[in-house]
């Protein structure tokens, strides 16, 4: 069956026509999800949600050109991503991507302000305009006077918004988020979300976020259901 | 931030790792460093003049002489351009532990062949040809016995006995030499050759070798082969050589030392390169995670590569460089106590050269295996161990 869901506006970012990934083990074949199709226009801030195992790290994954497709359609900006190698795949991801993990994975060594930096390094920029992106990019976030902290000197909240600064740094049209807010307590959660929203509604990123939490959800504009690897309904945030 | 900045805070995040495998690495290069002076040393490969100047020697070995008759005969051969009978005293002044090394030599010639390692002031040179009991005396040995120009000297003979019984030479100082190299041998003294020969009562008219030098250094071979031929069935047959392969053949007689010394930084190498190895190995696994964020970020395969080669190479050249200081350092000080035993102990540019090979061989073949398994590591598998 073809679920289509798509939200009306004139522009798709993300394009997904009947994709499918199966993983093998041994001679057993387990199907994560069949003939899912997906269009999401720029600028909207969509929460993923489902239960353990529904498929909607896989779909994450494949969104971030980390993990192919068994079969179907995947384009980006217009690119159809599921044709690129490796190595076009990695210059996608670093001109159009950013992306924020549950356990926001800085680098302990780096500073708040190098983490953030680390994307910058792939553009063909100078050093000024980078430090100035990376004061920015803090300063969005709130932590414009972190930058010399490490990691370990930083809170949960704290890093997790230092991740979030270094996925939008390269001014991506593209952020997703596998579970931001997973690892924090409510007051950093909230402020996370805000952020997020705040991204979506003023700079208009595109964003992706899976989420178990319900509250964290009504954060984005949409919430989609993945249920043994289909959606299952749509609702739009008020 | 450069690619240079997360390559160094790479290196020094485990800074007692870090510490280890330098010093790992640089007890490498050490042993390298020392022996391949040494081996150097013991081939005269820093020594000028060492591969022009040709030796004749006994074929039966270095402890069997040569009759001065052969001197003229070889000075006939066309490219010869000058030659001198050596003939080795083994003698001491007052201490008989103060062993000195003294050639009695045909001294203008020596003079002129000893022109690369020994400077000589004219008025000495002059003054050491003319006087028959002449001593030229390095500059070394003078200063220590408080010997000046003018000066008589008896040296006591352990091997040679004179005609009159006794075994005392006396020698007037006639001239002293400064090595031609800073930190070169001044320990030696040379004498003439007929004062000498014409008092011994027992190995009279024989020399322990004949030092020639050839007028075209391309025709040595061809001169060698031809003073060999003429003396093939003689009672004392010749084998000539150059002064480098002399020294070698000398060596061979206590063991192959450029082989031990091969063998020994071989092993040494090659359990380095499994320690080194096995810990970057450990590191890249310790990592993988970080791989994959970066990989995410949108790093490719080779760029994390780069990353990761950036840091063994780091490592190791910092080991290398280490290593290799310390050797100077040893090489150094030990050749200032040793320049008369053994002369030309140095780290040259050949093993400087050399060093640079190991070092980025080191690299290569330390790296290989990390580096593959960071540019191939998948990014799911990655992200999803803790």
């Amino acid at each position: 069956m073809n679920m289509m869901q798509t939200i009306s506006a004139p522009t798709p970012l993300i394009e997904i026509s009947r994709l499918s990934k199966r993983y093998s083990r041994g001679e057993t074949v387990v199907p994560i999800f069949d003939d899912l199709s997906l269009s999401i226009p720029c600028g909207r801030f969509v929460a993923l949600m489902g239960p353990s195992g529904s498929g909607k790290t896989t779909l994450l994954n494949m969104l971030a050109g980390i993990d192919r497709p068994s079969g179907g359609m995947l384009s980006i900006d217009g690119e159809r991503i599921d044709r690129y190698g490796e190595a076009a795949l990695a210059g996608w991801r670093a001109r159009t991507l950013g992306f924020i993990f549950q356990f926001y994975n800085l680098m302990p060594m780096l500073t708040a302000a190098q983490n953030v930096e680390l994307p910058l390094l792939l553009q063909p920029m100078g050093a000024s305009e980078r430090r100035r992106r990376v004061e920015t990019a803090l300063d969005v976030v709130g932590l414009a006077d972190r930058m010399k902290h490490r990691p370990r000197e930083l809170s949960g909240g704290q890093q997790q918004r230092v991740a979030i600064a270094r996925a939008l740094v390269a001014d991506p049209k593209l952020i997703l988020a596998d579970e931001p807010t997973g690892d924090l307590d409510r007051p950093s959660a909230d402020r996370v979300l805000e952020i997020l929203r705040l991204l979506s509604s003023e700079l208009g990123k595109t964003i992706v976020m899976v989420t178990h939490d319900p509250v964290a959800a009504r954060a984005a504009d949409l919430t989609l259901h993945l249920e043994k690897g289909r959606f299952v309904d749509e609702a739009i945030a008020a | 931030m450069r690619m240079s900045t997360l390559v160094a805070r790479n290196a020094l995040r485990n800074p007692v790792r870090l510490v280890l495998m330098v010093a790992c690495i640089a007890i490498a290069f050490l042993i390298f460093g020392v022996l391949s002076a040494v081996g150097a040393a013991f081939r005269m490969e820093d020594q000028p003049g060492a591969h022009e100047r040709v030796m004749i020697v006994n074929r039966n070995g270095l402890q069997q002489t040569l009759p001065i008759a052969y001197l003229a005969d070889i000075r006939q051969q066309p490219n010869v351009a000058a030659a001198t009978p050596v003939r080795l005293a083994i003698a001491y002044w007052r201490e008989p532990k103060d062993v000195l090394s003294a050639v009695m030599v045909d001294p203008a010639i020596y003079l002129t062949l000893s022109e690369d390692s020994a400077v000589v002031s004219a008025e000495d040179r002059a003054r050491f040809v003319a006087t028959r009991d002449g001593l030229l005396v390095g500059q070394a040995l003078a200063t220590r016995n408080g010997w000046k120009r003018g000066d008589l000297v008896t040296l006591q003979s352990l091997n040679d006995l004179r005609t009159d019984g006794t075994r005392s030479w006396s020698f007037r100082v006639a001239g002293i030499y400064r090595a031609a190299k800073p930190g070169g041998p001044e320990l030696a003294v040379a004498g003439h050759y007929d004062y000498f020969n014409d008092a011994l009562l027992t190995g009279r008219d024989r020399a322990n070798w004949i030092m020639v030098q050839g007028r075209d250094v391309t025709a040595n071979d061809a001169m060698a082969r031809a003073i060999d031929a003429s003396y093939a069935n003689s009672a004392a047959a010749t084998r000539t050589q150059s002064e480098a392969a002399l020294g070698r053949a000398f060596l061979s007689q206590i063991g192959d030392v450029v082989l031990i010394i091969r063998l020994v930084v071989g092993a040494a190498f090659l359990v380095i390169l499994c320690i080194v190895g096995n810990t970057l190995i450990f590191m890249v696994g310790e990592r993988t995670r970080e791989i994959g964020v970066l990989k995410t970020l949108g790093f490719s395969g080779g760029r994390v590569a780069r990353i990761v080669v950036g840091e063994v190479a780091l490592i190791t050249l910092a080991g290398a460089a280490v290593g290799m200081s310390l050797a100077l350092l040893i090489v150094t000080a030990v050749a200032s106590a040793t320049k008369d035993m053994l002369p030309g102990l140095a780290i040259g540019p050949t093993t400087l050269g050399i060093a640079a090979l190991l070092a980025g061989g080191l690299v290569l073949l330390t790296g290989l295996l990390p580096v593959v398994k960071a540019a191939r590591l998948d990014i799911v598998t990655a992200l999803g161990r803790v």
